[in-house]
This record gives structure tokens, C-alpha cells and sequence, in this order.
């Protein structure tokens, strides 16, 4: 078996027993002191770097939820929410068409937000305008294009259905 | 047309955050119990949470720099940006902190690592060897979906479709954990009965 695959459950269990056990205690108290949670930062910036430590985390993570009762019905189906809020919030528009940029940064021009060229390029000048036109909405101002955003800053319904039209064909 | 990195990383949330995506509610889970560890459960939900995580990952790859597993970072991230909530909370004296909640305090009991391990074994070796081999392509070396089909198509596999891929990745993970649970009680069981002899 190689070293690189989780089938070789001996040695997974030589390396991490330690860790992932600290891990356990660490998420499971009610609170945390700050040498707690340094420790908990620690042992996450471990897995920013070890795949299969990050695989083991996920499943601990799982029966510690189940544990304490965070995977239960009441839970549930304010996660599914959540998900589906974070989907639609997430998703940004990203096309490769410098023409839908100017498009955008004309909008925002129109509107007062934004003062730089229509280049096409989303840089640091549009952002900042997105961030004001956000704030300006009560959205939050962050600067990311999401489908939200292009929706209020669109001037109308046809408007708002070509921008959201132009998104680039998903090829994760 | 490779993808720019702030691409790439609107890919990592859209595929956590997809719709059948069985890590999704782990991590709102995982960030729900932080949440609760900092008394801010009133105050947040962990969407809002995960909405700051993604600025800063926007902010992160906007700098040059590289998220090499999601996850990890996302947990972490998103700890960190609970303990500062938490300190700006107590610093302008916010009044809905709130400890109080149900909290299970035998948690190692219940989690026994080699035996848990042991369940985890058992549940892969269950899977079919087509699944072990998706998952540790996905899993282990964090490929993307794409590069998980070209690795397959590699190893004599057909082409999948992207899509027909993740949700094939996502059926996967879901029967690894049911697998998992499965065997947990049985090993449960056997330890409790040789423990009561």
C-alpha cells in the first residue's frame, strides 16, 4: 500500500493517534482559554498542510457533532439554509469577457460609484466601487460580485437578466 | 482556459457549499460549536461566519498567496475570525454572550480513537475498489474534479461528466459515513460486551 492513501489505516493510526486525540479534547470543552485555542490553531495549521490529517479531522469533526447533538433535527435544517444562503451569496460572476467588466463599471459610473476607466479590468478601483454600492444597499460591503450585488446594481429587470446571462460555463 | 486563482477559489466554495456536498454540514456544524465555545451563538450564525471567511480568502489569494486544502483553511479561518468577534464583543461590552448550552462532557469516552479508526477501515474496505480509488484521488491528493477525471480516464476508467463526477464523489463520501456509523456500532458492541465479561 502506498504512504499517500488513506487504505493504510496502521500507519494513519501510528501517526495521528496523538494529535487527533488532542483535537478531540480541544473541540469537545464548552469553552476555550486562549492557550486552548492556540493549541486548536496549531494543530489546524497542521492540517492546512497534511491531507490525510485534514481527512481524519473532517471525521472526527463529524462524530464530535453527532456527539453533541449538532447534527440533529433541530440543527439540521438551519444548516440547509445556510447552505443554500451561501450558495446564492457565493456565487460570483467571473466571465471572461472584459466587455462584461465595462459593462458593470459603466453601471457604476452612472450611479456615482465609480470614477476609473471602463478598461473591462476588475481591479482595485472597481471593487472599491462595489464595496460603496454595497454599503450603499445594505448589503454586505465587501467588494465581491455576487449574484445579489448584480441584481440591485442592475437599473432594471432585462438589464439584470443579460449580466447574470454572461457568466462563463462552469468547468471545475 | 486555466482558472485565475480568485476562479479558483469561487470553485472551492461552490463545490463545498453545492447543494449534495456531505462536508457542507460538518463545517456549518463545526463553526456552530465554535460559535456556542465563544458564547456568540445569539449573535452569529455560522453563514455570517463563513461569509468573513471568504472575504479574507478573496483578500488571501487577491495577495499571491496559495489555500492548499480548503478545508483545513475554512476551519481555521473561521475559529480565528470567532475568537477576534469574541474580543471586540467583550471589548465594547455586548450583552448577549451566552455560555449556556447542553454540553456532553464525555466526549473522549465516546470517541475511541483506534476503535473509530478501526470502523473507518472497515467501512473503505467495504467500498467498492472504483469508490477507494475516487476518494483517494479526491481526498487524499485534493485533486479537482477535473483532474480526478483525467486521473481516471489514466487508470482505463470512462469519462465521466464533471458534474456526473462530484455527484458520483458526493454519493461516495455519504456511503463511506453510513458504512462508517454501521460498523462503529458493531465494533461499539463487540468492545462494550468483551468489556462487560
Amino acid at each position: 500500500m502506498s504512504s499517500n492513501t488513506i487504505d493504510d489505516f496502521d500507519l494513519i493510526a501510528q501517526n495521528y493517534q496523538g494529535i487527533v486525540l488532542e483535537y478531540c479534547f480541544l473541540s469537545g470543552l464548552p469553552t476555550l482559554t486562549d492557550e486552548q485555542a492556540d493549541l486548536l490553531d496549531r494543530i489546524l495549521a497542521q492540517a492546512e498542510t497534511d491531507e490525510i490529517l485534514n481527512f481524519l479531522l473532517i471525521e472526527f469533526d463529524y462524530l464530535i457533532a453527532k456527539k453533541l447533538n449538532l447534527l440533529d433535527d433541530q440543527h439540521l435544517p438551519q444548516y440547509d439554509n445556510q447552505q443554500a444562503y451561501l450558495r446564492e451569496y457565493l456565487v460570483q460572476f467571473t466571465p471572461e469577457d472584459p466587455a462584461y467588466y465595462r459593462t458593470l463599471q459603466k453601471l457604476l459610473r452612472d450611479q456615482g460609484w465609480y470614477q476609473g476607466l471602463l478598461d473591462g479590468v476588475f481591479g482595485e478601483d472597481s471593487r472599491q466601487a462595489i464595496k460603496h454600492f454595497q454599503a450603499s444597499v445594505h448589503l454586505q460591503s465587501n467588494g465581491v460580485l455576487t449574484l445579489e450585488t448584480v441584481l440591485k446594481l442592475a437599473p432594471t429587470p432585462e438589464a439584470a437578466l443579460t449580466l447574470t446571462r454572461s457568466r462563463s460555463p462552469d468547468d471545475r | 482556459m486555466s482558472l485565475t486563482p480568485r476562479q479558483q477559489l469561487d470553485r472551492i466554495f461552490e463545490d463545498l457549499f453545492a447543494a449534495n456536498n456531505p462536508d457542507a454540514r460538518i463545517i456549518i456544524a463545526y463553526i456552530q460549536k465554535v460559535l456556542y465555545q465563544y458564547g456568540l451563538w445569539k449573535a452569529y450564525d455560522p453563514k455570517d461566519i463563513l461569509i468573513e471567511v471568504y472575504a479574507r480568502g478573496v483578500k488571501r489569494v487577491d495577495a499571491g498567496e496559495t489555500i492548499r486544502i480548503p478545508i483545513a483553511w475554512i476551519k481555521r479561518t473561521a475559529m480565528n475570525i470567532i475568537r477576534e468577534f469574541r474580543r471586540e464583543a467583550e471589548k465594547i461590552g455586548y450583552y448577549n454572550l451566552d455560555q449556556e448550552l447542553h454540553w456532553n462532557d464525555d466526549l473522549l469516552l465516546y470517541i475511541t480513537f483506534q476503535y473509530d479508526l478501526k470502523a473507518m477501515k472497515q467501512a473503505f474496505e467495504r467500498l467498492e475498489p472504483d469508490e477507494q480509488q475516487l476518494l483517494n484521488l479526491r481526498v487524499v491528493n485534493r485533486l479537482s474534479w477535473k483532474a480526478v477525471s483525467q486521473g481516471l480516464v489514466t487508470a482505463g476508467e470512462p469519462e465521466f461528466k464533471l458534474e456526473a463526477l462530484r455527484q458520483r464523489g458526493f454519493r461516495v463520501l455519504r456511503k463511506l459515513r453510513k458504512l462508517y456509523e454501521e460498523e462503529r456500532k458493531n465494533i461499539r458492541f463487540q468492545f462494550d460486551e468483551s468489556d462487560s465479561i
